[in-house]
């Protein structure tokens, strides 16, 4: 397997009273070609600032104070985004074919006819039933599924290598939400597709992605296979954020994780999450981070994972 | 193949906070030019000693000097101090001209937005009627029927204006009407007087501020219309719109007699205009 | 627990509802053009028992929160009947009806008050009803915060200072003030973060057990209703098309819209793979609907017949359903985290 982004470091501030704070500190990790990987955490904990610094499309008076990252051996290395919500990554004033042939044309200097066939075997490639009948369509004319499909065509458009999604399935129907995350398992497969998924629901990251890596307060905090995240999680706050999807099903009752997490302004010395975790002693306080690999391609930061063993969960 | 992007940006662009601070400053300024108008309204003409009504006609038409700063007018009277004292007439006018629209307006606008249907459409069209009539012949009808003076300009300026506060809360209370906590108000058995007054009224309220300090500028301009039109406050009384309409006559010989008491509007216009600006741009009231 | 006087709870019984809107378009000049009927609500019925908790699922546009508003008195239903006990509820309630069935909003940051303090807000509520003894007001909001297992530091905040969980708590407890017989929770939980979501709906089900209060609870999320209700109903396009106890819904879906549903949720599998639940295309607009069954177009077992009537719910051998050929499979509890 070949690495499709290697993202060494990501540090992004954003702004506090009169000065500034970082939000992401500790963000490193690998995808590689023809990979899922699932970046989950709650609102706050940094993986919509950590895509958005990958794309450099940070908010205003946020800040990237760090951001290293390199391709891999992949041919024509690019990046492209999707986002939570599709209309508004769309001119409302171009034609849905006009807004894909836009990326094509941007991409390879192709004749703006070229560029325009382009876009109707895009739109077929996303799976948009009858795209010459819909070329012409204006994007609010679209339902909310075929509007997210236009804008993955869009992304394709520029035929990234790594394509990244920020919660592109949230604002939408149980069985449209299906239907594209089918879509771009299926793209991932057929074009060898890195995909980087930022979402806050691990099932939904658990349907799509081969690898998960969990985001607490600014930090990777565990990352692994999905099989092993889910079913083994070496992290206490992946063991809580587990427990709660699964008590939200009714199927298992648990003590739902007390307090929230901590705002960028009061991260402090060694793990983040020990004000809230049950396991926490004075070493948690005090000990910095590091992810540790405990077994193979899974690593946690939690300092007493050894001690815990399966306790964990 | 490595490529390696690496640029710390520092760039801490404070968009909204910047927005806030300039607004801040805006009051700051908009809101100091006020008090100072103010305070010199009683002080000048107290501490000078003299009389913004007191003619010495042996000091006619005087140029502006050490002595008289903005020159004296056919009467002898001194400009500056008449200018100055001016504002204890023009300023409270032009405050209430906003102001009694704006209550009228926004009692009209809430039943209109909140009742809807019939009452709505002729509360508007009313408004649209009204409106439609140029409103220096509408002040001039005014004026005929309850006689020149100040009743003549707040009846008229109530009567104009209160149709664009109606509309300023009435196209907010369409949009607050339909939100969940105007909604959860009602279902806890709250009547509509009081979901209008305590959960409408006070979140359509800060736009309306905003426009009442805009529209303070128009209502000064327009009493200085009522008055250039000989319509508005009567001599002595020292007014701007009044000393530059007695002034027109001199225009060709002693500029003084018009220009500083436009100037003076021209002063308040741009401080009431800052207020406005800086309310706005802080986004809370 | 409760210093207020406990009230007698009585059962809704909902009865033919519909709610349908005239969908009109700016014509010229400025003459309006009738384009057609939504049908938000078709002939919805069904009842609730006193302390029961009802889901109610189903896509966007469904007319879930149509239902909703129209059962809480906000919408006015083009015709059937909301009956609390004996009482028909209209959509013009008096104080003391509207009392009766209180709502919990989605969106946290629009459901409140912007520039009231929790303390007012529901001061205001308890003192228009006449709750408690005007000396007992302060106790009895004490009171609340505790159900809502919020500090009582809360009572002097603005929706601002909260974060959205607390906000979604404040909520509860406002629609808690009034003593209602009834609480229809709108998608309370959807925008909330998923560990919230959790500790959310214990509160719900601790309040359910405590106060003997019946529940609506709407949803997009098939899990979210499993946990919380007794019986679920389906809705598509206006429409329930299955309705019966959670457990026996899930693991028996009879009506192929139900099935899908289930398919298409996502779960803790690893091994589920995306796009499982082989549902094409979107609902069509509720606006002038097709004729016979409005899930035809989507359906995989449709045949010919399913265009000449609108099929309605009948009793199958487990639970009601609407469907001219339901499946009679067994889903593999698997596909459930």
């Amino acid at each position: 397997m070949t690495v499709a982004l290697d993202v060494q470091a990501v540090q992004v501030a954003i702004p506090h009273h009169r000065t500034s704070v970082l939000a992401v500190t500790d963000v490193a990790f690998t995808i590689e070609q023809g990979e899922a990987l699932g970046l989950v955490g709650e609102s706050g904990s940094g993986k919509s600032l950590t895509l958005r610094a990958l794309m450099g499309i940070l908010p205003p008076r946020t800040s990237q104070e760090a951001l290293r990252l390199s391709y891999g051996e992949a041919a024509g290395h690019r990046m492209a985004m999707i986002f939570q919500e599709p209309l508004a990554a769309m001119s409302p004033t171009k034609r849905v074919q006009d807004l894909i042939a836009e990326g094509v044309m941007a991409t390879r200097s192709v004749p703006r006819r070229a560029a325009r066939a382009r876009a109707l075997e895009l739109m077929a490639e996303v799976g948009i039933p009858q795209p010459a009948q819909r070329a012409r369509a204006w994007p609010h004319e679209l339902s909310g599924g075929l509007r997210q499909r236009v804008v993955i065509a869009m992304a394709l458009a520029t035929d990234p290598t790594v394509l990244l999604c920020d919660e592109p399935t949230t604002a939408l129907d149980v069985t449209v939400q299906d239907q594209i995350l089918g879509l771009l398992d299926q793209l991932r497969r057929d074009r060898g597709m890195a995909i980087l998924f930022v979402s806050h629901d691990l099932a939904v990251v658990a349907t799509l992605c081969q690898r998960i890596a969990v985001m607490y307060a600014g930090q990777i905090i565990e990352v692994g296979s999905t099989h092993d995240v889910l079913r083994t999680p070496k992290h206490p706050y992946t063991a809580a954020l587990l427990q709660a999807s699964r008590s939200r099903s009714g199927v298992q009752t648990s003590r739902p994780i007390g307090g929230s997490p901590p705002a960028p302004e009061t991260f402090a010395e060694g793990c983040r999450f020990a004000d809230r975790c049950r396991a926490a002693k004075d070493v948690c306080r005090t000990a910095p981070y590091r992810l540790a690999t405990v077994a193979q391609q899974h690593a946690t930061a939690c300092v007493r994972v050894d001690e815990l063993g399966r306790d964990v969960l | 193949m490595t490529t390696t992007v690496a640029d710390p940006l520092t760039s801490t662009v404070p968009g909204r906070a910047r927005s806030r601070r300039a607004g801040s400053r805006k009051l700051l300024i908009g809101f100091g030019v006020l008090l100072a108008l103010v305070v010199a309204a009683f002080l000048v003409p107290a501490v000078s000693g003299i009389d913004p009504t007191a003619q010495h006609l042996e000091q006619r038409l005087v140029a502006p000097s050490g002595a008289h700063l903005f020159g004296t007018d056919d009467l002898g009277r001194d400009v500056f101090v008449r200018s100055m004292a001016a504002a204890r007439v023009d300023l409270p006018l032009a405050v209430l001209g906003a102001l009694i629209p704006a209550i009228i307006g926004c009692v009209l606008g809430l039943i209109a937005g909140y009742a809807g249907r019939l009452v709505d459409t002729v509360v508007m069209r009313l408004g649209d009627i009204l409106q439609s009539l140029p409103s220096y012949i509408f002040l001039i009808i005014v004026a005929f029927i309850v006689g020149p003076g100040v009743a003549a300009f707040l009846i008229a300026a109530a009567v104009i204006s209160w149709v664009i506060y109606a509309r300023l809360i009435r196209s907010q209370v369409l949009v607050l009407r339909e939100l969940d906590y105007v909604h959860a108000a009602r279902l806890s058995g709250l009547g509509a007087p009081r979901v209008l007054l305590r959960h409408v009224l006070p979140n359509a309220l800060p736009q309306v501020i905003v426009y009442l300090a805009a529209d303070a500028v128009l209502s000064l301009t327009f009493l200085a219309g009522l008055s250039f039109l000989g319509l508005g406050i009567p001599e002595p009384t020292p007014e701007w719109g009044l000393m530059i309409r007695s002034g027109t006559l001199f225009l060709g010989t002693s500029w003084w007699l018009s220009t500083f008491p436009g100037l003076m509007i021209v002063l308040t216009g741009g401080a009431l205009a800052l207020v406005s600006d800086g309310l706005d741009e802080r986004g809370r009231v | 627990m409760t210093a207020a006087p406990s009230r007698a709870i009585e059962a809704l019984t909902v009865d033919g509802l519909s709610v349908s809107f005239t969908v009109a378009a700016a014509g010229w000049p400025r003459r309006k053009r009738q384009v057609g009927t939504l049908a938000a609500v078709s002939d919805v019925s069904f009842t609730l028992a006193p302390g029961e908790g009802l889901g109610v699922v189903g896509e966007s546009g469904c007319g879930k929160s149509t239902l909703a508003r129209a059962i809480a008195g906000l919408a006015q239903p083009t015709s059937g009947v909301v009956r609390l006990g004996n009482q028909t509820l209209s959509s013009r309630r008096s104080r003391s009806t509207s009392r009766r069935i209180q709502m919990v909003f989605q969106d946290p940051a629009s459901s409140l008050n912007p520039r009231m303090t929790v303390r007012s807000m529901l001061t205001e509520i308890l003192r228009v009803h006449e709750i408690v003894d005007r000396s007992q007001v302060g106790q009895r909001l004490e009171e609340l915060m505790r159900m809502v297992e919020l500090p009582p530091g809360v009572l002097d905040q603005r929706p601002r200072a909260l974060s959205g969980g607390q906000r979604q708590r404040v909520g509860i407890a406002r629609a808690l003030a009034p003593l209602p017989e009834l609480i229809i929770l709108d998608e309370a939980i959807a925008s909330l973060d998923v560990s919230v979501q959790a500790a959310v709906l214990q509160l719900l089900r601790t309040l359910q057990g405590e106060l003997g209060l019946a529940m609506i609870f709407i949803s997009h999320d098939l899990s979210a209703v499993r946990g919380l209700c007794a019986r679920v109903a389906v809705m598509y396009l206006g429409r329930i098309v299955e309705v019966g106890p959670v457990e026996e819904v899930l693991a028996r879906p009879a009506h192929p819209y139900t099935r899908a549903l289930i398919a298409a949720e996502p779960s803790l599998d690893e091994t589920r793979l995306p796009g499982a639940a082989g549902l094409a295309g979107e609902p069509p607009s509720a606006i002038n609907l097709p004729t016979g069954c409005a899930f035809r177009n989507r359906c995989p077992v449709a045949q010919d017949s399913c265009a000449d009537s609108v099929p309605t719910l009948n009793p199958d051998a487990h639970h009601d359903q609407a469907c001219f050929f339901p499946i009679d499979t067994v889903v593999p509890a698997a596909s459930q985290a």
